[in-house]
């Protein structure tokens, strides 16, 4: 699939040559992608603190800006002025080798992750295998870092991240494949035009097993980001906190950043998979934007919105759910995941045989038997799990409960 | 395991998720309270909640309970308490105790060990181990404090020590000279009034004090670091109330605890 219309030809003209798009495609995307990631990683390490602190009854950051907003920059400035501490028995290029590869691993993860309509820096048509190919590589850099280190903690940690990024690439392969299956594309932005239309069209109200498929995901995603509950490769409690355990400095933060920009770019790829990507799933809505550079703006608000509530979930995941044991997060990988993945594979492609969806409907009138389907479904579902958490809180409520008893 | 258990496991992990999750959540949108104590100017929440019952801190003075009979000055191991003022008359300036008038009361912060023996001997249990432990300042001087007005010792308050000290001398000599007569005239008749306390303070036009009084046997600022400040005080005679005066001498303390 070519791509018709980039920000590189949208500034360059199209007749351009290549050296001029290579350094054009350098000044246009890496530098504003290296400033996103900064300004990304600045704003939810803050808005982290922030959640676990209001979910602890604390106040979290208050002193640098209002409300804190400026923590991060004063502790960015601080990590930059630290002194850099490499240990004595280390593997010193490896150790200075490590934090890049770590980063690198990350942000090459950017090139494929769409900012909005024609802003994506290469739709390959191999986008997703692409995304999959790369996703693990910043495993290579914590193990790197945990070999290099010379210290058992930080080789523990390490030794966890490689089981546990290894065995969670097969239900993200598994959930790629299931949307994969339903686009008919790996090319990210063909995925996405494929959502078009109304809030139905996104695959995640698909049918059924995409919401199996968006689940597994997204458990695979935490597990590749390493964030609780899998933190077992920091596990502040056993290994100090792993596979950096002897960086400081810059380096360290260099590891920090690399983390949650990962958490953007699983966040926004989930977007992208499931939740319909630049659309707001209100067909008249997107139509009236319509393209050209109303849509560039709107697509690209729309979809880091997406992405950021995301990355939010993930935060509130991390501070309601304890770390899990080894054997535990194995146990979820290869008994649980694994063939709920295929059943969710299999179960996808017989559904959209059976009940086939329109191709794509661009005029919003996705409104068919498969859609009806689904609903009925996802209601059951929903009305099962609402009325589990109303019994929840009866139990829960001393009030409620006596009066239910009685 | 069964495969029915296996299923119920997972439905079990859902539902718990899920239930810890809206558990997080409703923290997360309205925390019963919020923990944090933010030190400092920004302070949001009252001493008794985060200092114990029996905490020693700062010193409070119950000033109008005060008899000003030195005891807890002498008690003191580090003669860090310093206290002026008579039983024998009212003067310009005092702070009422009972049945005494209190010029200057202080406490320098920075020899007290906070070991309670000045509260422990007090006869009227006026003196007190308070709740505040911010004792920090930046100077050496201000880390006197003056337990009459519960601030840091001033130089006007060292000025005014000065002068009430000059009073306080006239004021005993009066009365003295008084008792004196007194005496002599009612060795034959009823007893005349002895010194009428309290109203229409006497002010004597000072012959016997020395205007300056250099050689005050107990200068309130004597043990202090910094000398008490050249003091101006000769310049009036008789000097007014001070103006500044934090609040009024014989206003109640709130009790402590």
């Amino acid at each position: 699939m070519t791509t018709p219309y980039t920000l590189v030809d949208w500034v360059l003209g199209d007749g351009a040559g290549w050296l001029a798009r290579f350094i054009g495609a350098i000044l246009v995307w890496a530098v504003p992608i290296t400033g996103f990631v900064s300004f990304v990683g600045l704003l939810s390490i803050w808005l982290e603190r922030k959640i676990s602190a209001h979910i602890q009854c604390r106040l979290g950051p208050m002193e640098v800006g209002p409300h804190g907003a400026l923590q991060t920059v004063a502790d960015g400035v601080k990590l930059l002025a630290k002194e850099d501490i490499i240990p004595a028995d280390a593997d010193r290029i490896l150790f200075a080798f490590a934090p890049m590869l770590a980063f690198a691993g990350t942000i090459v993860g950017f090139a494929v992750v769409p900012f909005g309509p024609g802003l994506i820096v290469a739709d390959l048509d191999i986008g997703l295998f692409y995304l999959a190919a790369v996703g693990s590589l910043e495993a290579i850099g914590v193990i790197a870092a945990g070999w290099a280190s010379n210290n058992k903690w930080s080789l523990f940690g390490s030794v966890r991240a490689a089981t546990q990024v290894v065995s969670y690439e097969i239900p993200m392969g598994l959930a790629f494949v299931t949307i994969a299956a339903l686009a008919g594309t790996l090319s990210m932005v063909g995925i996405v035009e494929q959502q078009q239309g109304w809030i139905a069209n996104w695959f995640l109200f698909r049918n059924p097993f995409t919401w199996v498929a968006f689940i597994i995901y997204y458990i695979a995603a935490l597990a590749e980001c390493k964030r609780a509950p899998f933190d077992l490769p920091e596990a502040e409690s056993e290994l100090v906190s792993g596979f950096h355990t002897e960086y400081s400095g810059m380096r360290f933060a260099i590891f920090f950043l690399a983390e949650y920009a990962q958490m953007y770019v699983v966040s926004a790829v989930a977007a992208v998979l499931f939740l319909g990507g630049w659309y707001t799933g209100i067909a008249p809505l997107d139509a009236a934007i319509g393209g050209g550079t109303a849509g560039m703006v709107v697509g690209a608000g729309v979809i880091v919105t997406k992405s950021f509530l995301l990355v939010c979930v993930q935060m509130w995941l991390r501070w309601t759910l304890p770390r899990i044991r080894l054997d535990q997060m194995m146990y979820l990988c290869l008994k649980v995941l694994m063939p709920f993945g295929m059943l969710t594979l299999v179960g996808s492609t017989v559904w959209e045989h059976f009940l086939p969806s329109p191709a794509i409907v661009k005029d919003g009138g996705g409104w068919t038997g498969n859609t009806v389907m689904t609903g009925v479904v996802v209601a059951a579902i929903g009305t099962v799990a609402l009325v589990a958490y109303v019994r929840s809180v009866i139990r829960a409520t001393p009030s409620l409960r006596a009066a239910s008893n009685s | 395991m069964s495969f029915g258990a296996y299923l119920q496991s997972i439905g079990h992990s859902a539902k718990t998720i899920v239930a810890g999750m809206a558990l997080t959540f409703r923290y997360l949108v309205r925390p019963k309270e919020i923990v944090t104590i933010q030190y400092g100017s920004k302070t949001n929440a009252p001493k008794e909640r985060y200092i114990p019952d029996r905490h020693r801190g700062i010193h409070i003075l119950e000033t109008e309970k005060c008899i000003h009979c030195h005891i807890c000055e002498r008690a003191c191991p580090v003669d860090c308490i310093e206290m002026d003022g008579t039983r024998e008359a009212p003067f310009d300036g005092a702070w009422k105790g009972d049945g005494c008038w209190i010029s200057s009361f202080t406490l320098d912060l920075n020899k007290c060990i906070f070991c309670n023996l000045c509260c422990e001997p007090c006869p009227k249990e006026c003196i007190h181990m308070g709740m505040e432990f911010d004792a920090a300042a930046y100077t050496r001087a201000h880390g006197v404090k003056n337990l009459l007005t519960d601030a840091p010792q001033s130089d006007a308050d060292r000025a005014r020590e000065v002068e009430a000290r000059r009073l306080i001398e006239a004021a005993e000599a009066e009365s003295k000279r008084r008792k004196a007569a007194a005496k002599a005239a009612a060795a034959p008749a009823a007893p005349a009034a002895p010194a009428a306390p309290g109203a229409a303070v006497p002010k004597p036009p000072a012959p016997p004090a020395p205007p300056a009084a250099p050689g005050m046997p107990k200068p309130p600022g004597a043990g202090m670091p910094p000398p008490p400040a050249p003091p101006k005080p000769a310049a009036g005679p008789a000097m007014p109330p001070p103006p500044s005066m934090p609040k009024p001498p014989t206003m109640p303390k709130p009790p402590s605890n």
